[in-house]
């Protein structure tokens, strides 16, 4: 048996990395979010709360949190409830399980510039796959429908996204499925149970540790959310797209104009940090249930 | 006695041959140059081939550059925090003169800048980001902001330029009468949009008249009918069915491509359209480029045009600022510039160097400019937070029929008013 002296000494290294490279800095972070600096070695001016009372008034900050929201709730009722969809139908006995789980899970393997560049042509006006499928069935009205028009862009973004989360939610889903006893479900099977009852008196609470690691993975992706919305979006990214994490990168990261607020964007930083947190305590409360040996 | 004769005339051959290495080299120089070019891009090639003809004319002067694509500017940041030492670097003018220059952290070069080489430049192309008359940047690439259009199109509907903005609207009666769209738009591109607005205004009111409507701290300069007219204006091109109303879901490049398929005529942009077009659009698409007309009652002229120049700056703490500054004198020359506009397909910002054949009439463009100023008017450069995150967008819901003109100069008066309440 190894003492503990020496699992100290083998993980002195990783941890003096892990402190150095990612507590320090995030300290520093903190630090850094009480002053209204450039970041280009200017004297950075000390202003307390300032950035976050500024967060507070800023109409911009509150558009990107609600859109994090929507991108959280709507977003994430529309991913889980598809992904126990397709968890439900592929533990139903269907046959070629295995391709359709690849199928679902293929969008995960492709660049995301790749999925949104497909989706923006998908939404696209005048030539879009949408609107030439809707022409051609007759709905020359529905067709006309510019999707991603300011007022729908966030929606269509959205349905990229649902889509390429919902493959990976249920493949997690699914290996929490599998290590249930095949003879529970045969045994509710010639009780007569439908697969919905199957699903919901068996599948549910057998794998409800996996479900709730699943949410809080969610939960962490959506508020932090990025990379979809931004290449979805392009460089240029219409305000109706923001997430607060893409704001950050809009106010400390001098994109077309040249705005560097560094203190202003790691208040941003700071609250995204904060609101993961408290999301994440809520989950483990909210979702803490007995947890069923089998 | 031979013998140390010959050891005398060796030690001092010696001495004088260390004297000289030692000489040159405290003179050679190893310039960092950092770069805001992909390595792969036409544009960095052409600027290896000008520092290794430099290098060759100046063997004592040599490149270490760092390809770091469009973040440069940013990725140079961090450096600069870090303590490495960079010489030169390059980026688009408004972004460094909203960057570098305003820290302070770019070498004044007006005492480098000679009448000569002043003279040699386009109309104006120093003074875009000239701060208390110095300079800080050097411009060596030239972009317009214009229509770029069809030719072959105009022609075919019996069109012509137009001269002013009514003769743009006859235009486009024109072009819908041919079944085709006279402009697109890129409704994800905020600052493509706002071009409409700030030539509008600067037709208008002249030169720097968006300065005159925002920096009046009370916010009552939106009132001025001028900004009335140039928010009805540009938005009569959606009424009077120059901009299709699907424009409005064109996501960036969406809207321009619609141009190389021949459905659009054109498109209000920068002089890299042509470049961004070439594979779609063949290289044989007649390309043709005008500048916004004039309004009625404006006072404003159309040769009063925006740009988007490219330029470098050395780094204040450079320890080669000389040549480094000698280096930047060399890429505005006459032969630096022909390989930019030959190898690199780019306006250049010299005097009499052609640029390519798609951009011939850009080139006019600049060389009979009367006022040049910065992209969307150089808001964006002077409050680039205000510009990005308040005028910009919320012009765009004005443009694309979210808000009305009334409720945008409510806002702008608000948000302006507020903006200088919070400047110390």
């Amino acid at each position: 048996m190894m003492r503990p002296r020496m699992i100290l000494v083998f993980l002195a290294p990783a941890m003096l990395l892990y402190i150095a490279l990612l507590v320090v800095p995030a300290f520093q972070a903190f630090y850094l979010s009480f002053f209204k600096t450039s970041g280009f070695g200017d004297a950075a001016q000390w202003v307390g709360f300032d950035n976050y009372a500024r967060l507070w008034n800023d109409s911009i900050f509150w558009r990107s949190l609600r859109n994090m929201m929507l991108i959280l709730f709507v977003g994430g009722i529309w991913t889980f409830g598809l992904a126990f969809l397709f968890t439900m139908l592929m533990n139903s006995g269907l046959r070629g399980k295995k391709v359709l789980r690849a199928m679902i899970f293929m969008p995960n393997v492709i660049a995301v510039v790749a999925i949104t560049t497909f989706w923006s042509f998908v939404f696209m006006p005048r030539y879009g796959m949408l609107t030439s499928l809707l022409k051609a069935v007759g709905l020359t009205g529905l067709a006309s429908t510019a999707w991603t028009a300011p007022e729908n862009v966030f929606f269509a973004m959205m349905v990229g996204l649902v889509w390429i989360s919902v493959g990976f939610y249920t493949i997690l889903i699914l290996a929490g499925a599998d290590k249930i006893p095949a003879d529970m479900y045969e045994a509710a099977r010639l009780e007569g149970a439908s697969n919905l009852q199957i699903f919901r008196m068996i599948t549910l609470p057998m794998i409800w540790d996996v479900i709730l690691i699943t949410l809080v993975l969610w939960s962490i992706s959506a508020i932090k959310i990025v990379e979809f919305p931004y290449a979805f979006g392009g460089p240029n990214i219409d305000q109706n797209l923001y997430t607060p994490a893409i704001y950050l990168y809009i106010m400390g990261f001098g994109q077309r104009d040249p705005v560097y607020a560094l203190g202003y964007a790691t208040a941003i930083g700071v609250v995204l940090f904060l609101l993961t947190l408290v999301t994440i305590v809520l989950l483990r409360f909210g979702f803490k249930r007995e947890r069923v040996e089998f | 006695m031979h013998n140390n004769v010959s050891r005398r005339a060796l030690a001092a051959a010696a001495f004088s041959l260390a004297l000289t290495s030692g000489a040159s080299i405290a003179s050679a120089a190893e310039l960092t140059f950092w770069s805001m070019w992909n390595e792969p891009e036409p544009q960095a090639a052409a600027l290896r081939k000008i520092m290794d003809n430099y290098t060759k004319a100046h063997p004592e002067t040599t490149f270490k550059v760092v390809w770091n694509g469009r973040q440069n500017q940013t990725k140079l940041r961090t450096a600069l925090q870090a303590g490495t030492a960079v010489d030169f670097m390059d980026q688009d003018g408004d972004q460094l003169a909203g960057g570098l220059q305003k820290e302070g952290l770019g070498l004044d070069l007006t005492a480098e800048i000679d009448a000569a080489t002043k003279d040699s430049l386009l109309p104006g192309v120093l003074d875009v980001y000239a701060k208390d008359g110095k300079y800080s940047q050097m411009p060596y690439v030239y972009n317009t902001v214009n229509f770029w259009y069809n030719k072959d199109m105009l022609k075919e509907v019996g069109g012509t330029v137009p001269a002013t903005f009514d003769e743009l609207l006859s235009l486009c009666e024109k072009v819908k009468a041919a079944g085709k769209h006279a402009l697109v738009i890129e409704s994800n591109v905020a600052f493509y949009n706002f071009l409409y607005f700030s030539h509008y205004l600067s037709r208008e009111m002249g030169p720097n008249g968006l300065f005159k409507v925002f920096e009046d701290k009370s916010g009552d300069g939106w009132k001025d009918p001028a900004v009335m007219n140039a928010l009805k204006g540009t938005r009569s091109l959606w009424e009077k069915g120059c901009i299709a109303e699907d424009a409005r879901g064109f996501q960036y490049p969406a809207g321009q491509q619609t141009i190389a398929l021949g459905d659009t005529l054109g498109e209000l942009v920068g002089s890299w359209l042509p470049t961004e077009l070439a594979e779609s659009a063949g290289k044989d698409f007649p390309w043709g480029a005008f500048n916004f007309p004039t309004v009625t009652g404006g006072v404003g002229k159309a040769t009063d045009i925006e740009v988007g120049l490219l330029s470098f700056m050395v780094l204040k703490d450079s320890k080669n600022a000389k040549e480094a500054a000698s280096f930047l004198k060399y890429v505005v020359g006459e032969e630096a510039q022909k390989i930019l506009a030959e190898e690199a397909s780019v306006g250049v910002v010299r005097k009499g160097v052609a640029w390519p054949g798609a951009m011939a009439e850009a080139y006019a463009s600049a060389e009979q400019a009367t006022a040049l100023a910065p992209f969307g008017g150089g808001l964006s450069v002077a409050y680039p937070e205000f510009a990005s995150t308040v005028l910009s967008p919320e012009y765009n819901k004005v443009f694309l029929g979210e808000i009305t003109p009334e409720q945008f100069v409510d806002t702008m008066v608000t948000k302006t008013k507020e903006f200088w309440a919070t400047q110390k």
